[in-house]
């Protein structure tokens, strides 16, 4: 948005490396390369010589990197499937994981109760953070004054950079002296239940979801601007009449990952949401989601049958996350 | 008085555009007279395009633009200034660009259907209800000598049509507005021969009722189509003819580059 549409024009009198070192260090992203690049024009051999080794390393560099990181994934998909994989097969008494009740000292470890926290979490939180970002995105691109962004517009748009930031235990340890006793004092309970964890895991996934959406919609409003403002139509009716419904795969991709991001967080649901190890009935009851499960166990047992079952969780979580970036994949390649 | 105004189509007083404080325009002073096509020619980076922009003043969409000095317009109900000026009221944005039609150097047509293309500025822009939408969205395409060829795939994107069909649905989008006046910023740059000539064919038949300002490039079209032709170098206007019969193209191009060589 920065960059300007008229750059300066040719410097006669200037050097001739001068523009290059000029407009590189302009793209802030390739600034460094842009500098080198600009030195590279003198003939410096040893520099030269230096470049090409630093380029046979830089090879393998990546190569080494990549392998690592696959290797890393594949080693995490076998070791959880391994682990899951016999609990899958025998179960445990009383139904093995997918049951209902959720009591080790019976012997129970059925982790469908926290199945359907994660599931239902995760749309409650989903919908309104999909909502309130589709909103925030339309209004951060469509200044009424054509040319200038306001101030007001670019410190909210950098707010929402600063909040991908932000870790959730902030949110979590905010909202637990915040939101939670106002729930308790509004509509009663603990305070500490679906509904609370639900507002402040919206909050959370409303920058990715303002990020995703403005990646995908800017351009293409920016495509449509000129011919539309000539017609006297304004940003938000050009956003709201051309680009949206042309765009669904933008806004599918951005639900996607809005819910990916709630399903996998594992501090607010944790804090905020009460850990019962019952299926939810009302938003104020208590919900337990199978990433704070997990937590909470790891944390209390080592070995035996309740870490056993902690696979199956560990399992379903990542389906749901492949799941996930499977969808965006086909959405991404649908937009 | 009133009469005497009227002969104009468009008086640009010192008018000068910058953006980020580099002038593209310099202080034009421009009378332009009603009838016909109106054509600025110049080189690339001439300020043509910039002048354009300032009669819509769709300039200010760019970031970092200033415009200083006044266009005034006489269209049917009488003249106004479009920039601010002491003792002078100056028409909201969207009415002036409503009454003003441009139509770009490319095709810029909406990513939806041919139909929705025309009818969306015209349920938008103008209010109009959705009864009458059908015929003017007719209207305008037959104005713009589209309709047969769409006539029966108008729910197809827009994006489908060849690029002389896109041009004319731009054209045909800015007529359904019924715009008092036309802003054509070469309109057949992207067209081949054959599409371009279509295109200069329909407005031709359109400056007869509509006036037209065209910034064109091609020497050959701008004498095909001028009635009255302005030449721009570097920001300033350097001729301006009121009549090119006769002229051949060498002739202009001796004009244009008259001071480059």
């Amino acid at each position: 948005m920065g960059d300007r549409a008229f750059p300066p024009g040719p410097f006669p009198d200037v050097p001739e490396f001068f523009p290059v070192r000029r407009s590189c260090r302009k793209l802030s992203g390739t600034g460094r390369a842009g500098a080198f690049c600009g030195r590279m024009t003198g003939v410096n051999m040893r520099r030269c010589r230096l470049s090409d080794g630093e380029g046979r390393g830089g090879g393998l560099l990546l190569r080494l990197s990549v392998f690592l990181a696959m290797g890393g994934m594949a080693l995490l998909f076998l070791m959880i499937a391994a682990f899951a994989l016999p609990v899958f097969l025998h179960g445990g008494e009383g139904g093995g994981p997918f049951s209902w009740t959720w009591s080790p000292g019976q012997g129970r470890f059925g982790i469908l109760p926290m199945m359907a926290g994660s599931l239902a979490l995760g749309v409650t939180a989903a919908v309104p953070g999909w909502i309130m970002g589709l909103c925030l995105c339309c209004w951060l691109l469509s200044p009424e004054k054509g040319s200038r962004i306001g101030l007001f517009r670019r410190l909210t748009g950098g707010l929402v950079r600063v909040m991908t930031a932000v870790p959730t235990v902030v949110y979590g340890f905010a909202a637990v002296f915040l939101l939670a006793p106002a729930i308790r004092k509004g509509f009663g309970g603990s305070g500490f239940s679906w509904l609370t964890a639900s507002l402040m895991l919206s909050l959370l996934i409303l920058p990715t979801v303002v990020l995703v959406l403005q990646a995908g919609l800017a351009p293409r409003l920016q495509a449509v601007e000129m011919p539309g403002r000539a017609m006297g139509m304004s940003r938000l009716e050009l956003l709201w009449h051309v680009v949206l419904p042309t765009s669904r795969g933008t806004l599918l991709s951005a639900a996607v990952l809005g819910f990916g991001r709630a399903v996998g967080d594992t501090m607010l649901p944790l804090m905020l949401a009460g850990n019962a190890p019952v299926a939810p009935d009302s938003v104020l009851s208590s919900l337990r989601t199978l990433t704070a499960h997990m937590a909470l166990v790891t944390s209390n047992e080592v070995g035996g049958a309740a870490y056993d079952s902690l696979f199956m969780a560990g399992l379903v979580l990542l389906l749901v996350n492949a799941a996930v970036s499977l969808c965006l994949r086909r959405t991404g390649g649908g937009a | 008085m009133a009469q005497a105004a009227s002969a104009f189509m468009l008086r640009a007083r010192d008018l000068s555009v910058s953006f980020f404080d580099h002038a593209v325009v310099h202080e034009v002073n421009l009378d332009v007279p009603r009838g016909g096509i109106a054509v600025l020619v110049g080189r690339s980076g001439s300020g043509k395009t910039t002048f354009l922009r300032a009669v819509n003043r769709l300039n200010e969409e760019v970031p970092g633009c200033r415009t200083t000095g006044q266009v005034e317009l006489f269209l049917p109900g009488g003249s106004m200034s479009l920039y601010p000026e002491k003792g002078k009221e100056t028409p909201a944005l969207s009415v002036l660009r409503r009454r003003v039609g441009m139509v770009f150097q490319t095709p810029q047509v909406f990513p939806v259907s041919v139909f929705r293309n025309v009818a969306l500025p015209l349920s938008v822009a103008l209010g109009c209800p959705r009864a009458e939408l059908e015929d003017r969205v007719k209207a305008a395409l037959v104005q713009a000598d589209l309709w047969k060829e769409v006539e029966g795939r108008l729910f197809m994107s827009a994006e489908r049509l060849s690029g002389g069909q896109q041009q004319r649905l731009c054209l045909a989008r800015a007529l359904a507005l019924e715009p008092d006046m036309l802003l054509l910023d070469e309109p057949t740059a992207s067209l081949d021969v054959r599409a371009a000539r279509h295109v200069e064919e329909l407005l031709s038949s359109l400056a007869e009722r509509l006036p037209v300002l065209m910034v064109s490039h091609s020497l050959g079209q701008s004498l095909r189509l001028a009635s009255f032709l302005a030449v721009m170098e570097a920001g300033r206007v350097t001729h301006a003819l009121a009549d090119v019969k006769g002229m051949t193209e060498d002739d202009l191009e001796a004009l244009l580059g008259d001071t480059s060589r």
